[in-house]
């Protein structure tokens, strides 16, 4: 078992890779009651189109997420309720990127690890419970499409590209689940649960050898192979600026800009990229910008805003967003800073601090297992060690951010999303 | 090691020493009686404390300090106990040892922080006009956009109607008009007056010994006016139970139905009933092994989400899902027949002891969640009698069926709030 420290943020880590090719990683967190097991597989709800026995295959809309609600049936009953037994609570969620299942417990911690990665690893779906299962994620999607927050972005993703599947919302829509049978499940869980598309990680009070002999027990021993997988098209990067506008029961605009980038390359690559971006919109208008103080000053956002850098499997963006009575207004000036920026740069000064701030923000959210867990597996999916991150600050000058903001925050490069409140006040209460 | 001090006068510092976070963290508190005339004022003063200080002028020089610490962040926590408001800021900061040596982090970020809340930047011998009127109309978007998110704004109406005509009815935030009726010097009189008037609560967890603590804090806080008597705040009395269920609709644009159900559980805090009432809540609607849970979502597939939370400063029991418009009446039945059927004692040993699981996991792992660990404390420190951490898992590990069964027989329903699309 490899070990290894990462004296910057006093961690260790012990790393296996079983001959399945599965990944584990374990972080010993002592004086916790606390113990967390994180179980993710790379296929997200952008994975719809990919080979399966030698042909290519189109899986519906959401199909990702909908996977990830059944794979707790097991042939004798629910994986929920021997958690329930041993004291667990288990979730899972599905992103763009990723599926991932995980629980927390304070005893029981290697049955409930066996209880994991049993019923992940073990596809049992009925037409029954398949059925079942259409009317609760209907109503899933119904709460997405009453949240402005969710909708504000998934149009945004919309309008920023033709081709990427990042276009279609994660849980896809009430018609494309319509089309999801057992056999849909069975495909995709066969194309993308082998254990070398996946990681196991394990946070606390926890001993690595026993994760890694559980986990060699319970799992095939050997890979049965990945599948292909395409998004499309490759997107044009520089092309008409675009707004989409639509409207809802809520009491202010909320917005969301986005700036198309050139996709991250895997390895270290995506993690420079993600760094240079991530500084980039700090220089640009985070909170310690001249331009954010100017912007909350003139009224034109509020503590909602934030901006960032994001990328899923073949795209990447800028975005920034919050709620304004001038969305416009706000991205014009947004648009302005980052060419007075392009041209003059920017304060070395406030460039130091704002690194120094974020390995230490990124260190604190290592008391996070959650998060900790997470990172690991998206960054490893990526092909990146993310306790790396102190050296890939370091890595970065400000010559890179000042680029980047010349080359992505452009109208070229720009959709917008806005969310108009419905004009008259047609709420009534009676 | 857990210790709890007056430190100066009326103001109390809570610390938790431990050395298994790379975060250290402290929220100061102040309480205040809640209601109408000054629930907008305390939801203000914290904003508008963000916005500048003597030396830190604007957002940019604030948050500049802070990345040179760093990346600690300071923010506003404005909180809602039964009858009390806490109005304050919170401070989160990297530890010691993670920073080159000789950096003392926790007293900068003590100081910092002590600064913003004790010397605002002032204009005429008030807050400035300017930040006043951006913050204002930041508070007002914050209480109107409580709509946005309708699942909390359905709750937030329910609750609002239980308490109609009492001071526990109004708004954790206020209300807009009171917002708008506040001037730069009006709450500048208002800031001075908490201040010197109110009790203060700290709680910090982190490395630094109570002692080490108590230094820091009473050397930052050294400006702090305070006279006494200082003012009284009084938790308040839990729902009484109705004889009629009322039940309230209100239309919005959306494609989903939602219901928020009210229940007077009969049964505060500090009341040696509390515990058994908890696990029972578990029970009900808490997790996925909860009877909500198991019969209206899975067995019926009426919804995605239906669970059950407590008040437990005001009695009151909260359940609230989201279902097609033309489900509403039917899940409402469906929920209503999951508490009487607690009610009747049909609970079996196996949710029991799911429940307990459950209940008892929250509150061994809450020494390694601070912001719970934050809030629990502050409502210990207004409900004295209330039991603390290892109180309570000692008691529901004794907890019997029939305990909780009792607890469920004082439950009853109270309001019932609906929201339907335009034309549903």
């Amino acid at each position: 078992m490899k070990k290894t420290e990462y004296p910057r943020l006093q961690e260790t880590v012990f790393e296996e890779v079983l001959p399945n090719g599965l990944n584990i990683r374990v972080l010993q967190k002592k004086d916790f009651a606390k113990k967390y097991a994180f179980f993710a597989t790379n296929y997200g709800s952008v994975d719809t189109t990919f080979e399966i026995d030698g042909k290519w295959m189109r899986s519906p809309d959401g199909v990702a997420h909908y996977l990830e609600h059944k794979m707790f049936d097991m042939p004798d009953g629910s994986a929920d309720s021997v958690f329930a037994r041993n004291g667990a609570s288990p979730n899972a969620f599905t992103s763009y990127g990723m599926t991932a299942y995980y629980f927390s417990c304070t005893e029981n911690f290697l049955l409930n690890l066996k209880t994991l990665i049993s019923f992940v690893s073990t596809p049992y779906f009925t037409a029954e419970s398949v059925e079942k299962e259409r009317g609760i994620i209907a109503q899933e999607i119904r709460m997405y499409e009453d949240n402005a927050e969710t909708s504000v972005s998934e149009k945004l993703f919309n309008a920023l590209y033709e081709h990427h599947p990042v276009r279609v919302p994660i849980a896809g829509s009430v018609e494309s689940i319509g089309e999801i049978t057992p056999q849909t499940l069975y495909d995709c869980h066969k194309a993308f649960y082998d254990p070398s598309n996946m990681m196991l990680c394990v946070a606390g009070d926890v001993d690595p050898e026993e994760v890694v002999r559980t986990a060699r027990e319970l799992l095939p021993q050997t890979s049965g192979g990945v599948s292909n997988r395409s998004y499309g098209e490759e997107e044009q990067l520089d092309k008409e600026p675009k707004t989409v506008r639509m409207q809802m029961d809520i009491s202010m605009p909320t917005f969301e800009v986005g700036f198309r980038c050139e996709a991250p390359k895997k390895g270290d690559d995506t993690m420079k990229q993600e760094i240079i971006g991530d500084l980039a919109a700090e220089i640009l208008v985070g909170e310690s910008s001249p331009l954010y103080t100017r912007l909350v000053e003139q009224g034109l956002i509020n503590p909602d805003f934030s901006a960032g850098f994001e990328s899923v499997k073949g795209v990447a963006m800028l975005s920034a967003g919050g709620d304004s009575d001038d969305p416009e207004q706000v991205v014009e000036l947004i648009l302005q800073e980052a060419e007075r920026i392009g041209r003059e740069g920017f304060d070395s000064d406030l460039f130091r601090r704002l690194k120094k701030s974020a390995i230490g923000r990124r260190t604190r959210d290592l008391d996070s297992f959650e998060s900790i867990c997470y990172r690991m597996c998206a960054y490893f999916f990526d092909g990146v060690d993310f306790l790396r991150f102190p050296e890939a600050y370091d890595a970065v000058d400000e010559q890179q951010v000042q680029e980047f903001l010349r080359r992505v925050v452009r109208r070229e490069r720009m959709a917008l999303s806005v969310i108009d409140p419905i004009k008259e006040d047609e709420s009534i209460v009676g | 090691m857990e210790q709890r001090s007056e430190i100066l006068p009326g103001v109390y510092l809570h610390s938790v020493t431990t050395g298994k976070f790379k975060t250290g963290c402290f929220s100061i508190n102040f309480l205040r009686p809640h209601g109408k005339k000054e629930a907008a004022l305390n939801a203000l003063v914290p904003s508008v404390l963000l916005r500048g200080s003597e030396h830190h002028p604007d957002i940019a020089s604030i948050s500049n300090a802070l990345d040179e610490l760093y990346g600690a962040t300071v923010g506003t926590l404005v909180r809602k106990k039964g009858g009390v408001q806490m109005t304050g800021l919170y401070c989160d900061y990297i530890e010691d040892c993670y920073v080159p040596a000789g950096e003392e982090i926790f007293a900068r970020a003590a100081e910092f922080t002590a600064e913003l809340l004790l010397s605002p930047r002032l204009e005429n011998g008030a807050f400035c006009s300017m930040p006043v009127q951006g913050e204002k109309r930041n508070l007002i978007n914050a209480i109107e956009g409580q709509k946005n998110d309708k699942r909390s704004y359905l709750v937030e109406q329910l609750i609002a109607e239980m308490f109609r005509g009492e001071e526990f009815g109004v708004p954790r935030l206020g209300e807009v008009e009171d917002v708008e009726a506040i001037t730069p010097e009006s709450l500048y009189a208002h800031y001075r007056d908490i201040l010197a008037s109110s009790y203060v609560e700290i709680f910090y967890m982190g490395r630094k010994t109570h002692e080490e603590a108590t230094e820091i804090f009473r050397a930052a806080l050294r400006t702090l006016p305070r006279s006494a008597p200082f003012t009284s705040y009084a938790v308040g009395e839990i729902k009484q139970k109705t004889t009629d269920v009322k039940t309230h609709t209100i239309n919005m644009d959306v494609t989903q139905g939602k219901l928020a159900i009210g229940l007077s559980t009969g049964c505060g805090v500090e009341e040696a009933g509390y515990p058994a009432l908890m696990l029972l809540n578990v029970v009900l609607g808490a997790g996925i092994t909860s009877k909500l849970f198991i019969n209206v979502r899975e067995k019926r597939s009426l919804c995605y989400y239906v669970s059950s939370s407590l008040d437990k400063y005001r009695g009151i029991m909260l359940i609230s899902s989201g279902v097609d418009f033309d489900k509403l009446d039917i899940t409402r039945e469906a929920i209503l027949q999951e508490v009487d059927s607690c009610r009747r004692g049909e609970i079996s040993e196996e949710e029991l002891k799911n429940a307990k699981h459950l209940a008892l996991t929250a509150l061994e792992t809450m020494r390694d969640a601070p912001g719970r660990l934050d809030d629990f404390y502050l409502g210990m420190a207004i409900c004295p009698k209330m039991p603390g951490v290892d109180a309570l898992i000692e008691e529901i590990r004794t907890l019997e069926i029939p305990q909780l069964v009792r607890a469920a027989q004082k439950i009853e329903c109270d309001t019932v709030f609906y929201l339907r699309g335009m034309d549903a």
